[in-house]
C-alpha cells in the first residue's frame, strides 16, 4: 500500500506548469471538480489540452495519472489484473483503479483511439454513482471526492469511425480548446521556447497562415506545440528557416505542392 | 552525300507517299554542307516527323542545318520532340518559329534562362491563400495588380538570370499585391464632409458635387491632374507597403533586396520617361535608386526612413493626406506634367477594378433582392401550391408601390420618403429602413440588410423593379413537367421542416424515383486516361485499406499464444478463480463493413465544369471503391417545387459497378433546382435498409439548397440541417462535400462543423474526393 502511495506521489506535480488561460476554462474545471463532474476536453492537436490538465492538477494539488489511449487498450489495462509473483497470484491495480483508490486525477488522452467496449468501463465512474466495479475482485470502488476523471479528444479528424458515443459524451462537462489568439500564442511560444518576442510573433504568424489552408488540403494547421518546437530549435542555434522546415513544414504534410507552398511561407517570414 | 544519295535516302524513309520532287530538293539542299554523320542524324528523325505533317518536315529540314551549329549531336532527339510538342500544342507556325532559333527557343530553356511561367507554379496559389487568409485567384495579366478578388501577375518572368531569382520575384510581386489587401488600400472610402476632402476641394475648386462616399478613384478626381495625384499616392503607398513587407515578411524582404536593387540600378541607367524633377526624386526614393539622396544603404535590413516615411502602423488616411500635401508642392512647378511609369514591382493601382468588384457584389445583391421580392409578389395573391407560402402576407389589396413598400418595410416605417430629414444625403428616393418587415422571408431580409449596410437604404427603384417584374405575371414561373427519365413507382411523400413553426409539414414533398437513362459517352475512358497515374495510385492506396491486417488478442483460437492472456489466466487460476479460455492471438484482416450512399446535386447551377468534375469524381471514387469492396450506391437529385422532387437512381447497393452503371454516371446532367431535404430523407430511408456497421451518406453539392418556390434562404438551410440531423439520429453519418467560390457562414451551421469540406477549386474535386473518402473511413 505504501509502495503504491509512493508511486502515486511521483505523479504529483510540484512546480507550477506554465499555462496562460484563454478564457474561463479554469473556473469551469474547478467548478466541475467541486461537484464531482468529469471533464471532456476537445480541441485540435497540440493546442494545450494536456498542459491544461497538468496545470489543473497542480492547482488542485492532486496527482495526475495520464493514460494515452490506443486501440489495443483493454479493460484490464485500465482496471488491473492478477500477476504471478513468486508462487502467488497478486492483484495489481490498473492506473484507473489506482487513481480512484487514492483520489487522483485520471486523464484519458485521445479517448476516441480506444475501442468503444473499453470506453464503457468509465461510464459508472462518470455519472453521479462515481463507482468503479472491479469484476475480478468482486469489489465495487466508490470514488472519493478528490478523484476526478478527464478525457480528451480531437473532433477535427472527420473520421466516422472515430467519434465519441453520445452515451459517453453526455456524462461530461466539456471545455473547447482552440489555438489561442495571436498575442497570447506569441507569449506562450516565447515563454516555452525561450525566444524573443519578435521571433515568437513570426512563428505565430506562420502558424496562423498554415491554419488557413484547410481548403487547399491541409486538414490541420501547425499546432502551438509545433511552433514551440521550432522556437526551441532556433534558440539552440539552428538557422530559422531550417528549424521551421524541420519542426513545422515537414511534420505537417508529405504532399509536394503543399510542402513547396509552406516552404515559401517560411522563406518569406524568416 | 550527294544530292542523289540524299534524295534516295529521303524517299526510302518516307515511303509510301510520294511528295513533290522539287520541294524535296529545295529543302534537302540545306543539308548538303553538313558532315555525312550529321546528315544521317538529321535524316533519322524524318520518320517521326513526316507522318505528323509534311510541311513541318520540310521546315525541319530547312532549319536543321543552322540549328545544328549550336546543338550537340545527342541533343537532336530532344530538340525534335520539343518541335513536335510545340506543333501539337500551338500549330505549324509556332513550330516553325521554334525551329528557326534553336539557341533562344530551345537551349536557353534547357539552361533555365527562359524564365519561370506562372502556370508552372501551382503552389503559389496555396501560398497566396496563406498570405491573404482569403480565397484569391491568381491570373496572368500584363503587369502586377489586384482587383481584390484576383491577383494579376505576369504570365512569365524572365527578368533575372536564374530560375530561382525569377521565382523569388514572382513571390515578391504576389506578396506585395496581397499586402495591398492587407494594409487596406482598396478598402479606403472617405466621406464627402471629411476635412481632407473639404480642404482639397477648397484648394482646387471643381464643378459638381462629389458622391457622398469617395473611393480611391473619386479622391484622385478631386485634383486638377488626377493622374499626378494617383502617382503621388502610389509612391507614398508603396513605401507604406514596403514597410509592411519588411515588418511582416522579413525573410522575403531580405531575399528580395538584391532583386529590387537590380531593378533600381537598371532604372538608374535608363530612366523611364522624362519626369518632373521632384517626382523623379520621389520615385527614386521608393525604388532606392541613386537619384535619391537617402539611398537604401547596402546590407541594411529595413527600408531607409526619410522624415516622412510612414510608420508600420500608419493608415491609408495618412497616405491620402500626404498625397494632398505633396501635390501642393507641385502647384508652383513650371515643369510639364508627365505621368509616371508604374513601379516595376507594384504596377498601377486598380482602384477602379476593385470598385467594380464591389459594385458587382452590390449588383448581385440587387438582382437577387428584386427577384426574390418579385417572386413573393407574384406568388402571393392566389394561394398557389407553392411551398411554404403561408407566412407570406398577400399584398394588401392594391398592387401599387406603397403597398409593396409596406410589404418590405417594418410597420413603423411605412413611408416611401426618407423619414429622417436630417439625413441630408440627396438620396434619390431611398426607402430608408432600418428594420425590415418581419414577414419577409429570411433570405430577403438578409439581402436587404446587406443592401442597407452598403447603400444606407433600399432604393425605391429596387421595389418598383420587383413590382414590374411581378406585374408581368409569373413569367417562366410555372413548373414544367419533366419528361426525362421514367418514374419508377408511385411518388413517395416526405415531411419537411418549417423552422418558423418548429415543426414538420407532413407529407409535404413528393419524391419521384426515376432511373437515369444511360448515355453513350467516352467520358469513362477519357477520365481514366486523364488520371491514369493517379488511378493506379488510388488503387494501391485503397488496396492497402482493404488489407488492414492486425493482431487480435484474447481469441478462443488462433496462430499463437497471447502471453498476456496466458499469464493472466494462470494467475487467475492460482488466485482460485476460473481463468479465461481466450488465450490466443490471431492475425485478422479488418472487416470493413461500410455502406455509402453518394447523393449528387443535379441542379442547373452545376452546369459546365462542376458537372464534369462531379462525374469524374464519381468515376474515380467508384473505381477506388470497387477495389476496396465497400458497398456503395449513387443517386442524383433535382426537381422543381415540392410536388416534384426527382430522385435519379444511378447505382443501387446490390448492382455491380458495371458498364451500365458507368454510362448512367455519364448521364448525370444539370437539371433544375436543389431541394436537398427530400432527397436526403429518401436516401436516408434507402440507406437504413442496408445492413452495415457504418453507414455513410456522402452528399456532393454546389452551394445553397434552393427550389423554385419558397424553399430558399433560412428555410432551406434549416430544413436541410434537419434532414441531416434525422439521418444522424438513425445512425447514419452524413458528410457533405460542397463546391463553391467561397466559404459561407451557413455551411458550418447547416452541415455541422466537421461534417463537411468545402472546395473552391472544382478542378481538385476528382482527386480530392477519393482522398476525403479514405480519410473519412479510416
Amino acid at each position: 500500500m505504501a509502495a503504491t502511495h509512493e508511486l502515486l506521489m511521483e505523479h504529483l506535480i510540484k512546480t507550477e506548469p506554465f499555462y496562460l488561460p484563454q478564457g474561463d476554462e479554469l473556473e469551469i474545471a474547478r467548478a466541475a471538480y467541486a461537484h464531482g463532474i468529469p471533464l471532456l476536453l476537445k480541441g485540435p492537436t497540440g493546442c494545450g489540452k494536456t498542459r491544461f490538465m497538468h496545470h489543473l492538477a497542480w492547482l488542485l494539488k492532486r496527482p495526475l495519472i495520464t493514460i494515452s489511449c490506443h486501440d489495443d487498450l483493454s479493460t484490464s489495462d485500465l482496471v488491473g489484473r492478477f500477476l504471478i509473483k513468486g508462487n502467488e497470484a497478486v492483484w495489481v491495480d490498473g492506473p484507473l483503479t489506482m487513481a480512484v483508490r487514492h483520489g487522483a486525477i485520471c486523464y484519458l488522452d485521445e479517448v476516441v483511439e480506444a475501442r468503444k467496449d473499453t470506453t464503457v468501463v468509465i461510464h459508472p465512474l462518470a455519472d453521479d454513482r462515481r463507482e468503479l466495479p472491479i469484476e475480478k475482485l468482486g469489489e465495487q470502488l466508490t470514488a472519493p471526492p478528490e478523484f476526478m476523471l478527464a478525457i480528451s479528444y480531437n473532433p477535427g479528424y472527420q473520421s466516422v469511425l472515430k467519434d465519441l458515443k453520445p452515451s459517453t459524451r453526455q456524462r461530461f462537462v466539456a471545455i473547447e480548446f482552440t489555438y489561442p489568439p495571436a498575442e497570447l500564442e506569441s507569449s506562450i511560444v516565447g515563454h516555452e521556447a525561450g525566444v524573443v518576442a519578435e521571433l515568437a510573433q513570426s512563428l505565430v504568424r506562420l502558424g496562423s497562415m498554415t491554419r488557413k489552408l484547410k481548403d487547399e488540403g491541409l486538414v490541420e494547421g501547425a499546432s502551438t506545440r509545433l511552433l514551440i518546437h521550432a522556437g526551441k530549435l532556433i534558440s539552440s542555434g539552428m538557422a530559422r528557416r531550417r528549424a521551421c522546415r524541420a519542426a513545422i513544414v515537414e511534420p505537417l504534410t508529405d504532399e509536394p505542392e503543399l510542402l513547396a507552398a509552406l516552404n515559401e511561407m517560411v522563406n518569406s517570414l524568416f | 552525300m550527294t544530292m542523289v544519295d540524299l534524295k534516295e535516302r529521303f524517299f526510302e524513309l518516307i515511303t509510301p507517299p510520294l511528295p513533290n520532287e522539287w520541294e524535296v530538293e529545295e529543302n534537302l539542299e540545306k543539308l548538303r554542307p553538313l558532315a555525312p554523320h550529321r546528315q544521317e542524324l538529321v535524316l533519322r528523325q524524318i520518320p517521326a516527323i513526316w507522318p505528323v505533317s509534311n510541311s513541318l518536315c520540310y521546315s525541319y529540314l530547312a532549319s536543321a542545318g543552322p540549328a545544328l551549329e549550336c546543338l550537340a549531336d545527342q541533343q537532336i532527339n530532344d530538340w525534335v520532340s520539343a518541335i513536335l510538342d510545340t506543333y501539337e500544342q500551338q500549330g505549324l507556325r509556332a513550330a516553325q518559329h521554334f525551329m528557326a532559333d534553336a539557341e533562344t527557343n530551345y537551349l536557353c530553356r534547357l539552361r533555365g534562362e527562359a524564365g519561370v511561367e506562372l502556370a508552372a507554379l501551382p503552389h503559389l496559389q496555396t501560398y497566396a491563400q496563406g498570405v491573404t487568409g482569403q480565397p484569391v485567384r491568381l491570373a496572368p495579366g500584363p503587369e502586377p495588380g489586384t482587383d481584390t478578388e484576383t491577383i494579376f501577375l505576369p504570365a512569365k518572368i524572365a527578368r533575372f538570370a536564374t530560375p530561382e531569382e525569377n521565382f523569388l520575384y514572382y513571390k515578391l510581386l504576389l506578396t506585395l499585391q496581397a499586402g495591398l489587401l492587407q494594409i487596406g488600400t482598396y478598402q479606403w472610402e472617405v466621406g464627402r464632409a471629411d476635412p481632407l476632402v473639404l480642404a482639397v476641394r477648397a484648394t482646387y475648386p471643381t464643378p459638381g458635387t462629389p458622391p457622398a462616399l469617395l473611393n480611391l478613384n473619386d479622391f484622385f478626381q478631386l485634383f486638377p491632374n488626377p493622374r499626378r495625384a494617383e502617382d503621388l499616392f502610389t509612391l507614398v503607398e508603396a513605401q507604406r507597403l514596403l514597410v509592411w513587407l519588411a515588418a511582416t515578411f522579413p525573410g522575403l524582404w531580405r531575399d528580395g533586396q538584391p532583386l529590387l536593387q537590380q531593378l533600381a540600378e537598371a532604372e538608374a541607367d535608363h530612366l523611364p520617361g522624362a519626369l518632373n524633377d521632384r517626382m523623379a526624386q520621389l520615385r527614386g526614393l521608393v525604388m532606392g535608386t541613386p537619384a535619391s539622396t537617402d539611398r537604401v544603404e547596402a546590407g541594411k535590413t529595413g527600408p531607409s526612413r526619410p522624415a516622412w516615411f510612414p510608420a508600420a502602423t500608419s493608415r491609408v488616411e495618412e497616405t491620402a493626406a500626404r498625397t494632398a500635401a505633396l501635390y501642393a508642392q507641385f502647384a508652383n512647378s513650371t515643369q510639364p506634367d508627365q505621368a509616371m511609369v508604374p513601379l516595376p514591382w507594384l504596377g498601377r493601382l486598380l482602384p477602379q477594378a476593385a470598385w467594380q468588384v464591389r459594385m458587382r457584389e452590390r449588383q448581385q445583391a440587387k438582382d437577387k433582392f428584386i427577384q426574390g421580392l418579385a417572386l413573393l409578389l407574384a406568388n402571393a395573391p392566389p394561394p398557389t401550391e407553392s411551398a411554404p407560402a403561408e407566412p407570406v402576407p398577400p399584398p394588401k389589396g392594391s398592387n401599387d408601390q406603397s403597398a409593396t413598400a409596406a410589404l418590405v418595410l417594418a410597420p413603423d416605417q411605412k413611408s416611401l420618403e426618407a423619414p429622417e430629414p436630417q439625413t441630408s444625403s440627396p438620396s434619390q428616393n431611398l426607402v430608408t429602413l432600418e428594420t425590415l418587415a418581419e414577414e419577409l422571408p429570411e433570405s430577403l431580409q438578409e439581402l436587404g440588410r446587406e443592401i442597407i449596410k452598403d447603400l444606407g437604404g433600399i432604393p425605391a427603384e429596387y421595389v418598383s423593379a420587383a413590382q414590374g417584374l411581378a406585374g408581368h405575371g409569373p413569367l417562366a414561373l410555372t413548373a414544367s413537367p419533366d419528361t426525362s427519365g421514367e418514374s419508377l413507382a408511385q411518388p413517395l411523400t416526405y415531411a419537411e421542416w418549417d423552422f418558423r413553426r418548429q415543426g414538420y409539414r407532413r407529407d409535404w414533398c413528393a419524391v419521384h424515383e426515376k432511373i437515369l437513362q444511360p448515355v453513350k459517352s467516352s467520358l469513362i475512358e477519357t477520365t481514366l486516361a486523364k488520371y491514369r497515374g493517379q488511378v493506379l495510385q488510388l488503387r494501391k492506396q485503397f488496396e492497402l485499406l482493404r488489407a488492414g491486417e492486425r493482431f487480435v488478442r484474447r481469441q478462443p483460437d488462433g496462430n499463437d499464444f497471447d502471453l498476456d492472456a496466458v499469464i493472466e489466466a494462470l494467475s487467475d487460476r492460482r488466485a482460485g478463480r476460473a481463468g479465461s479460455e481466450q488465450l490466443f492471438i490471431r492475425l485478422r484482416r479488418d472487416q470493413r463493413d461500410i455502406a455509402v450512399y453518394f447523393l449528387v446535386d443535379m441542379s442547373s447551377s452545376t452546369e459546365g465544369w462542376i458537372n464534369l468534375a462531379l462525374k469524374e469524381a464519381l468515376i474515380l471514387t467508384g473505381t477506388a471503391l470497387e477495389n476496396l469492396g465497400d458497398r456503395f450506391a449513387i443517386a442524383g437529385f433535382s426537381g422543381m417545387r415540392r410536388t416534384r422532387c426527382d430522385f435519379y437512381r444511378v447505382k443501387d447497393f446490390a448492382e455491380p459497378y458495371n458498364a451500365e452503371v458507368k454510362s448512367r454516371i455519364c448521364a448525370i446532367a444539370p437539371r433544375e433546382y436543389t431541394r436537398m431535404g427530400p432527397a436526403l430523407r429518401h436516401a436516408t430511408t434507402l440507406l437504413q435498409k442496408v445492413e452495415a456497421r457504418t453507414r455513410l451518406l456522402f452528399v456532393l453539392s454546389d452551394g445553397k439548397p434552393e427550389d423554385y418556390d419558397d424553399y430558399k434562404g433560412k428555410y432551406a438551410i434549416e430544413d436541410t440541417r434537419r434532414a441531416l440531423i434525422e439521418a444522424k439520429a438513425v445512425g447514419i453519418h452524413p458528410f457533405c462535400l460542397t463546391i463553391d467560390r467561397q466559404a459561407h457562414d451557413y455551411m458550418a451551421h447547416m452541415y455541422g462543423e466537421v461534417n463537411y469540406i468545402f472546395l473552391d477549386d472544382v478542378r481538385q474535386l476528382p482527386l480530392r474526393m477519393p482522398a476525403i473518402y479514405r480519410n473519412l473511413t479510416t
